[in-house]
């Protein structure tokens, strides 16, 4: 199957002027500006296919929301080429703009002082929507997102979940093949994520539309995207599914202990690296080939109550990957 | 720049009229600093006691600098700030991920705004006519080309400020260039001294800038100072000004646009 | 006030450092003070074309007022309007609350934390015009020179109260970003003699919109016309505005509810 977007050694640069801290800095920088070329998006290549739901992943700064600018031609890309839906986004066609939608969840796009009933009219008659399909689409955004108690009143009265409810239905109101998500659900409290991310992949199940996302909330990602793009220092350092991150990526697995009685971690240390001990709680990192065996063991030579082999949190593995912090730290 | 639906237009201007009905205190504090013709009209009327100055006299004083509140009550812009606001915070963003230009928008928060302030500012006029003693029913003719005037003079002030408002994706600080034009067009406009009674020289020169066709122009079209050909010619200069100014912008706009960096969107 | 002092000082700097980084601002925005210096003399030169006096005001006494004007223009351009217009945006954006647990009075704050002296240039042509005025008039002599400096600082008290007084105003109205525009209306009514206007209009220019003791006196004064009674009138009447501004302030700062609560 052809892909929707097809992204071509994706390159952008900006222009930053440096400045020498305090105020003979400044008068220096007045008189003679030195300017510097910052790459944020370095060489970027991927496909993203129909009804995919992809998830960018990277420390602040990587290039996620740069990248996700260029597709949604915002963005001029420096060199390289991006191709969404045949269209090339900068162009900023009416035909590719109508196919696309992006949510910021850092910027809002209802009207501040209006209801959000009055800023999805508008975008029905900005968006060219026949009646019906404004009334049928309506009503199942309603629904499925419970916005009928909000509906009639002024936006700038809403909660912050209900705000991001209403821009999630303004957005979706064109039925857009493709939905660009910055950080959707950025201060939302645990289960208005949750509502949130139950309603994403409800609509990519029930529309087909492919989804691109970014958060900064691994469980979004964990709970959406199959697969997913690491990006750091502006490279596309992974392009995968996300348990084969973890499988490639992280050597160890974690051994949960849950023991009988209070043990010592200097008896535990001689089965694998102990990385926490809390009351009747242990965890031991054990090399990916030989977790069976050290976890035989273990159950031989020390009272356990039970034992469970996970992964390690994806977080951490991340952490590792853009080598921010030490494993020893991310534990805490 | 593709023309949107009529539709799309009408439910924006719907939608920018329901919020400046919304703001109407921050409206009245603007039609104050829109009351520098009134004041200007004191002036000459205490000027004009001792006789007609250079073919004004009282009434023709009152019925100018009155039609010169109309004109300039009906034809602000404040889209440098907004074009500003939009590049440093990222607001444009929005914006443009809909598949309507920007201007759009803009425009129709002018439009709405207009719509919510007219319904004070024309009977402020009229009063200030009938205390002038400044009204004749003859005036009323003029009423259609006075329109017209004041919507192409919108035009051309509207397409000067987005032209300048483009510095806003080069420099930060555009808003100071808002400041400028707008003094320029109080000082040169017709708002101080009626551009009929500058030196001759310096009409001369103002004849090549925008400025005495925003506001002098459609005023005295009104009051019956301009008339026939004169009028005609000085449509056509107008429309030639809109045309040149709406070249550029769209010329400077593709260049914006590549140097938009969205920021903090 | 060592300590408030040496705040003052550090504001300035910050700010400063800040106007640096936009260049081409710094430029642009001479050019336009030259560009609308220019224009207003344009302006009255080709008023006086048509008309001998205004308001039995001479055009080099005109001059010194335009002057005026222009000088406490820029003064609100480079410090009032910078720091006060902020309180708007403070207020909207729920950012009061922050101002309000610093260990300094926040009227201070707001007043002293944006000035920005990078815009000096403006002030010297509006004394510059003063002065052209002065001489031509032929009244520069030191204590004209003095009473100008004390009736100039006395405008700027009553500019900075009313200025302060309507930014008040906008914890009860929280989208009022015109208030700035206000002043400029002031600038065109006070480039003329209070005695240019009809009778009804000298008491409201004098006590509304006080353009007599911000913009007459400091010219009357500069040209050694200045009756006592004015004086000692304007000198009045700063010190009520400050009190009665000051005090708005508090009455605010008392009712402000977070607006983002």
């Amino acid at each position: 199957m052809r892909p929707i977007i097809h992204v071509d050694h994706l390159c952008k640069d900006y222009e930053v002027h440096q400045k020498e801290p305090g105020l003979a800095g400044s008068l220096r920088s007045f008189v003679r500006r030195k300017y510097q070329i910052v790459s944020a998006v370095k060489d970027v290549s991927f496909d993203i296919a129909r009804g995919e739901i992809v998830g960018f992943l990277g420390p602040n700064g990587a290039g996620k929301t740069t990248t996700l600018k260029m597709l949604s031609g915002l963005l001029y890309p420096t060199s390289g080429h991006a191709s969404v839906l045949g269209f090339t986004p900068h162009e900023r066609k009416a035909a590719f703009l109508k196919s696309i939608t992006m949510v910021m969840g850092q910027k809002q796009q209802l009207a501040w002082d209006m209801t959000p009933g009055d800023s999805f009219l508008v975008n029905q008659a900005i968006y060219d929507v026949s009646d019906g399909d404004f009334r049928r689409r309506l009503g199942e955004l309603t629904e499925m997102l419970e916005l009928q108690p909000v509906l009639n009143k002024p936006v700038r009265k809403l909660s912050l979940g209900e705000r991001m409810k209403c821009e999630l239905a303004s957005a979706l109101l064109h039925a857009p093949k493709i939905l660009f998500l910055d950080e959707p659900t950025i201060g939302l409290d645990v289960n208005m994520q949750q509502a949130v991310r139950r309603f994403i992949a409800d609509y990519n199940a029930r529309t087909g539309a492919a989804i691109i996302l970014t958060s900064h909330y691994m469980a979004d990602v964990e709970a959406l995207a199959e697969r997913v793009l690491v990006i750091d220092g502006g490279q596309l350092v992974f392009d995968g599914n996300l348990r084969a991150l973890v499988a490639e990526r992280a050597p160890n697995k974690v051994l949960r202990l849950q023991l009988a009685h209070p043990i010592s971690p200097e008896r535990l240390e001689v089965f694998a690296p102990v990385r926490s001990v809390d009351g009747l709680t242990a965890e031991l990192l054990a090399p990916r080939g030989s977790v069976a065996e050290i976890a035989a063991r273990i159950l031989n030579d020390v009272p356990v109550a039970d034992i469970a082999i996970e992964d390690m949190p994806i977080e951490e593995v991340l952490g590792r990957l853009f080598q921010r912090k030490p494993v020893a730290e991310a534990a805490k | 720049m593709s023309v949107p639906s009529l539709r799309a237009v009408r439910a924006l201007l719907a939608l920018n009229y329901g919020i400046s009905l919304q703001y109407r205190a921050q409206s009245v504090l603007w039609m104050i600093n829109g009351t520098v013709p009134l004041i200007m009209m004191l002036i000459w009327l205490q000027l004009a006691k001792g006789g007609a100055i250079g073919g004004y006299d009282a009434k023709t004083f009152a019925q100018y600098f009155l039609f010169m509140f109309l004109a300039r009550q009906s034809t602000p812009t404040w889209v440098i700030y907004l074009m500003d606001r939009g590049v440093k915070n990222g607001e444009l963003s929005p914006y443009l991920l809909r598949p309507i230009h920007p201007v759009w928008h803009y425009a129709t928060e002018h439009w709405g705004e207009f719509l919510c302030r007219m319904p004070i500012i024309v009977p402020i006029a009229a009063v200030g006519l009938a205390i002038a003693d400044a009204w004749s029913w003859a005036l009323l003719a003029h009423l259609p080309a006075f329109i017209l005037g004041l919507v192409l003079a919108w035009l051309i002030n509207f397409a000067v400020h987005l032209t300048v408002g483009l510095i806003a994706f080069w420099s930060d600080n555009a808003l100071g260039y808002d400041t400028v034009i707008y003094q320029l067009y109080i000082m040169l406009g017709g708002v101080v001294i009626p551009v009929e009674l500058f030196p001759k020289t310096v009409q001369q020169v103002l004849a090549w800038t925008p400025f005495p066709y925003v506001l002098d122009f459609p005023v005295r079209v009104m009051i019956g100072r301009t008339s026939g050909v004169e009028m005609l010619e000085k449509f056509a200069i107008q429309l030639i000004w809109i045309v040149v100014l709406a070249t550029l912008f769209s010329w400077g706009w593709r260049r914006a646009l590549r140097r938009y960096s969205a920021a903090g969107a | 006030m060592r300590r408030h002092l040496r705040l003052i000082l550090l504001f300035v700097r910050a700010t400063v450092q800040v106007q640096l980084e936009y260049r081409s601002g710094v430029f642009g925005r001479t050019l336009a003070n030259l560009l609308s210096t220019g224009t207003a003399v344009m302006l009255l030169w080709a008023m006086f074309q048509k008309v001998s006096s205004v308001g039995g005001w001479s055009f080099d006494q005109v001059l010194v007022l335009v002057g005026t004007v222009t000088t406490i223009e820029f003064v609100v351009e480079i410090w009032f309007y910078p720091s006060l217009s902020k309180i708007t945006t403070y207020v909207q954006r729920g950012e009061f609350d922050v101002l309000l647990v610093k260990p300094v009075a926040s009227q201070f704050l707001v007043t002293f934390r944006y000035l920005q002296v990078t815009e000096f240039m403006g002030l010297l042509l509006g004394l510059g015009v003063i002065g052209a005025g002065m001489y031509r008039v032929g009244s520069i002599t030191p204590v004209n020179i003095l009473l100008l400096v004390v009736f100039l600082i006395a405008a700027l008290v009553i500019i900075y109260s009313l200025y302060l007084a309507l930014s008040t105003l906008a914890f009860w109205f929280t989208k009022i970003e015109e208030v700035a525009s206000m002043i400029w209306l002031h600038s065109t009514a006070g480039s003329f003699p209070v005695a240019a206007y009809p009778p009804w209009a000298r008491l409201l220019f004098t006590f509304v919109l006080p353009v007599a003791f911000v913009t007459n006196v400091p010219a009357e004064a500069a040209t050694g016309r200045l009756s006592w009674e004015w004086g000692l009138g304007a000198l009045a009447f700063a010190t009520c505005m400050l009190g009665g501004a000051t005090w708005l302030w508090s009455r605010a700062i008392r009712s402000y509810s977070s607006a983002s609560s």
